[in-house]
């Protein structure tokens, strides 16, 4: 190997790197869209693994491909509201944003960061596609709608069938069964329940618990002032939750897992039992999901007021948002999201990725088994709870997120009750 | 410090001749160095305008991305040093730099020395001692991502011996050592390499000559080695502080985004995450204020401890 | 292989236990590569069963998924673009800088050298949300072409450093016999200076390719999500999943990602290595 390079290649490379870069920056595939006039910017989270990314791609691909219409594909995760944000404030967001209600996205028609589109709604004659109560959910409390509630969710909750059989147990429905569930599968090496302890998914299951025992006009008193000490139910059903986790229902180190590692569990076989949300059910590999049964959190055997285990149920999976950049071009837009909702591209949501769509429809899922089942549980057989996302102030979301963590640990009950409405006054 | 050019023929100084004149370079443009002025106006635009930046921030109020901002005095200093977060972030850091940084620098010191003794296979170790330089923040914490996994390849080494079943990012008790493990992971093998070159310099023969008489590897190391090396180890050290100081922000965004809890919450990630996910602006800055600070005294404090002593 | 005399065995005790030392720590380093290269040929359920075995099939699937999900030979492109970019950048400001200061004799050359000596203490990622600020307010948040501007910027203070100190060495004699035949001074520069300095030039070029190509946190928030525009280091973390991460494809992308850099270092090791320290002692 020569120890140095010769003086001509070098030269020869950098002179060729510098008359290199302007032709590639030129180059198809590399050029930003939003630098084609006529174009239309997407910020979505339907990207990457998510179910529903690669249909998405599909469809604005063929959108882009039938009417020439150049489309700039933005990714982001669970940060895209933070990244639409930073964009707002340099004055280049995207045009739209699909994401769902939550924390930061909450105050975003407020702020002006997004136009609200009730009006849009009749001008384009999407008013009768989408479920009304979808409609509702959506709309804020000053009567505008924030987005076109696009995508929906459920939240079930996952039985390996499988592992309980090799524990000797069957499906609980009652919070005394789950706990001895959970001994049985304990004495075989097996993981009970799997959470994200840590982050929202945790949040998730534990307001979820509490609605075990708050009516829904209660809960929704409860979760938008914060003060849980003020309602017996919720007070309950907080002593309820520390009840099972001090009984050893969850996995060990419940508290600092992510929902990237309930899932990798449970579709491992390292648990039995995890509460996710629909679309991350369409990931379950097949075979895993031969030997699962989708159905509700087990009921509290004492002092709960609901009738069924319970689901939470909503109609909050992603929305399409207008922002201030995009109301400036709202003629681009008008067919772009009309597309999305044609009864062609719903279909090919449903069937191609087992996303449950808020457009009025009759197509069920074939190859997502757990999709399917998930959306044709009835109330005979669980009670729908809300998600409580809508009602949690955006200041009090990541704080909140923090107390439900250090409730998966060893906190007291009062300790939670203490540190759940603090998190609130403290916004 | 100004040339006074001699005459050749008179031996009497002469004075700098007027700019213009050819073909001497003229001594106006040796005094200004003119050539320069792009790469500074390039550097302070980009380096000292933001730093500048921090600190004007620090003193506004700032609390959302889409909020107009006004003017907070000391107030988010007050605020700043009254938050259980940050004095949780504080310790964190402390424990990273007090903790992670010696054992890191004395065992690259002994795996330099060791390289530098030409062992059997020292080519190959010094290449491998390498890679971890190579490594970007998110390529590697991709790979401990994916080891300290519950389900991950640390547990499963364990497992035979017993010691398996603990969560390293999850658990509270554990997810600090694990950052600092990744850091220590680069950091001890870039450091070695650095310290073996430097090492390479000192001159076999003195060694030799020692061991002739009798002299064991510990004396040789710390007796010979190290007083030579001392200055530039003391260069190494800085360097590594501040990269544990700063760049691991990095890798506890990639891993643990500060928690679980605080466990993890470091001062540098504390100001991305007061930034860039809370949105807490002046908060953020001021946090940046107090970490240059803190920056500063570091290194005064290596350079004091590790000056070669003439 | 030098002689060595033979130790007692007090002392031969301490060469064993450094020598098992070092190659312990030479097998964590390892471990590792090996553990992410084999899992990125296995499924989630070969990795968590058994780490340390072989893959059964040496299936590039998760590679195919990888490249597809991540965007990922975009994002290639787009880090050889901005790398390559900010490179010519680098040296088309630190040269005639170095050059200035080398020649400089007055008090400014010195102030102006220390201003850069200084920039090593910058934190720089305390700075990341007025860099931001600052690319709002030129336009160009959002864009490859604001992290090109960026990087030779902070590379500034190490370059300067190194390719003056390279200068330096350069006799008076050599420029003054130049100046006699009537070069001005560009050419001075072209063809005194800069052969003599191309082990620096090369130095200067091995370290901040490295740094440009590991660049992390700052493309993350300047250059965004825009998958036509980001660069591999933003893209790979894409593959960590809120719904379940595959493992296997997240280390077939990590994989991906190192190759080029891995490949350089093989053909310009030596280089690399010498980069490293020479920048590490003027530092």
């Amino acid at each position: 190997m020569t120890d140095g390079i010769s003086r001509r290649t070098f030269l020869g490379t950098v002179i060729g790197g510098g008359v290199m870069i302007p032709l590639l920056t030129g180059c198809g595939p590399l050029v930003p869209a939003s630098g084609i006039p006529g174009s239309i910017s997407v910020h979505t989270q339907l990207s990457g693994a998510v179910s529903g990314a690669q249909v998405f791609s599909d469809v604005v691909a063929a959108y882009s491909r039938t009417t020439d219409r150049a489309v700039a594909l933005l990714k982001n995760g669970s940060d895209l509201p933070i990244v639409f944000e930073t964009s707002s404030l340099a004055g280049k967001e995207a045009d739209i944003a699909m994401v769902n209600l939550q924390g930061r996205t909450l105050s975003w028609t407020r702020l002006g960061a997004t136009i609200p589109v009730e009006d849009l709604l009749d001008d384009w004659g999407l008013r009768d596609k989408i479920i009304p109560e979808a409609l509702e959910e959506w709309t804020d409390e000053d009567g505008h709608l924030r987005a076109f509630p696009f995508t929906r969710t459920n939240w079930p909750v996952s039985f390996n069938t499988g592992l309980l059989a090799e524990a000797g147990v069957e499906l609980p429905t009652t919070s005394d069964e789950l706990i001895l569930v959970a001994d049985a599968l304990r004495s075989k090496g097996i993981g009970p329940v799997t959470v994200g302890g840590s982050d929202w998914s945790g949040q998730k299951l534990f307001l979820q618990i509490l609605q075990g025992f708050l009516t829904k006009d209660e809960a929704t008193r409860a979760f938008s002032t914060g003060k849980l000490s003020e309602f017996p139910g919720a007070v309950a059903g907080v002593e309820h939750f520390v009840e099972l986790r001090d009984a050893g229902v969850f996995v060990d180190n419940v508290q600092g897992y992510t929902s990237d590692s309930e899932l990798t569990q449970f579709n491992t076989r390292k648990a039995a039992i995890v509460p996710a949300m629909s679309s991350a059910l369409a990931l379950v590999p097949a075979e895993r999901a031969a030997e699962v049964t989708v159905g509700g959190w087990p009921t509290p055997s004492q002092g709960g007021v609901v009738d069924h285990p319970t689901v939470i149920q909503s109609y909050n999976g992603h929305g399409i948002w207008i922002s201030a950049n995009g109301a400036e071009k709202l003629e681009l837009l008008k067919p772009f999201i009309q597309n999305l909702y044609s009864p062609e591209v719903t279909s090919e949501f449903i069937l191609g990725s087992g996303r449950d769509m808020n457009r009025i429809t009759d197509v069920v899922s074939t190859d997502f088994p757990l999709v399917a089942q998930a959306s044709q549980l009835t109330t005979d057989q669980v009670t729908p709870v809300m998600l409580p996302d809508l009602l949690i102030p955006d200041a009090v979301f990541e704080p909140m997120i923090r107390v439900t963590a250090m409730a998966y640990g060893s906190a007291s009950a009062d300790q939670i009750i203490d540190r759940f409405e603090q998190a609130y006054d403290a916004a | 410090m100004t040339v006074l050019e001699v005459s050749p023929t008179t031996g009497r100084p002469v004075s700098a001749r007027p700019p213009g004149a050819r073909p001497r370079r003229s001594p106006l443009r040796e005094r200004f160095p003119g050539l320069a002025l792009p790469a500074l106006i390039w550097y302070a635009v980009f380096m000292i305008g933001p730093v500048v930046a921090i600190f004007v921030i620090a003193f506004l109020r700032w609390p959302g991305m889409l909020e107009t901002p006004s003017f907070a005095g000391l107030d988010n200093f007050s605020v700043v040093f009254a938050d259980a977060t940050f004095w949780a972030a504080l310790g964190n850091s402390a424990v990273q730099i007090v903790v992670g940084l010696p054992i890191m620098i004395v065992l690259a010191f002994l795996l330099a020395f060791y390289v530098v003794q030409k062992p059997r296979g020292h080519r190959v170790l010094r290449y491998i001692l390498f890679i971890p330089a190579l490594i970007s923040a998110p390529a590697t914490a991709m790979v401990f991502y994916a080891m300290l996994n519950p389900d991950g390849l640390v547990n499963g080494l364990l497992a035979p011996l017993g010691l398996a079943g603990n969560a390293w990012l999850a658990d509270p008790s554990t997810a600090l050592g694990a950052i600092i493990a990744v850091e220590l992971w680069s950091g001890i093998g870039y450091s070695a390499v650095l310290i073996a070159a430097r090492l390479d310099g000192v001159d076999t023969e003195i060694v030799q000559a020692a061991r002739v008489d009798g002299a064991s590897d510990w004396r040789i190391a710390w007796r010979m080695y190290w007083p030579i090396a001392r200055d530039f180890v003391g260069v190494v050290t800085m360097l590594q502080f501040l990269s544990l100081l700063f760049n691991s922000a990095q890798t506890v965004l990639l891993l643990t985004q500060g928690g679980p809890g605080t466990s993890t919450m470091t001062l540098s990630y504390l100001i991305y995450s007061k930034a860039f996910v809370e949105t807490d602006l002046g908060y953020s800055q001021a946090v940046g204020v107090v970490l240059f600070v803190l920056g500063l005294l570091g290194m005064w404090l290596i350079r004091r401890t590790l000056r070669a002593t003439h | 292989m030098a002689s060595r005399t033979v130790l007692p065995l007090r002392d031969r005790l301490g060469s064993l236990t450094s020598g098992t030392l070092a190659w312990l720590y030479a097998a964590i380093l390892l471990i590792p590569f090996y553990y992410f290269i084999s899992s990125s040929f296995k499924t989630n359920e070969e990795i968590f069963e058994s780490p340390l075995a072989l893959p059964t099939s040496w299936d590039l699937s998760n590679f195919a998924t990888a490249f597809r999900q991540a965007d990922l030979g975009l994002a290639i492109a787009n880090s050889a673009l901005t790398t390559v970019s900010a490179l010519v950048l680098t040296l088309l400001l630190a040269l005639p800088a170095a050059f200035a200061l080398a020649r400089a004799q007055g008090r400014l050359g010195k102030v102006i050298e220390n201003v850069f000596n200084l920039g090593f203490l910058i934190p720089a990622f305390a700075a990341l949300f007025p860099t931001f600020l600052l690319a709002a307010a030129v336009g160009l948040f959002h864009t490859r072409t604001f992290v090109v501007l960026l990087l030779p910027a902070t590379a500034l203070p190490l370059s300067i450093v190194i390719l003056t100190a390279f200068m330096r060495t350069i006799p008076r004699e050599l420029e003054e016999a130049a100046s006699m035949d009537g070069a001005s001074t560009l050419q001075v520069l072209r063809q005194v200076y800069l052969p003599i300095c191309i082990p620096g030039i090369a130095t200067v070029l091995l370290l901040n390719f490295l740094s440009f190509w590991n660049a992390y946190l700052y493309p993350l928030i300047l250059i965004g999500p825009d998958t036509a525009q980001r660069t591999i280091q933003v893209a790979l973390p894409t593959l960590k999943v809120d719904a379940g991460t595959d493992y296997g494809v997240l280390m077939a992308g990590t994989l991906l990602t190192l190759l080029p850099v891995y490949l350089v270092y093989t053909v310009l090791q030596k280089q690399m290595q010498k980069a490293l320290v020479s920048g590490a002692v003027k530092g």
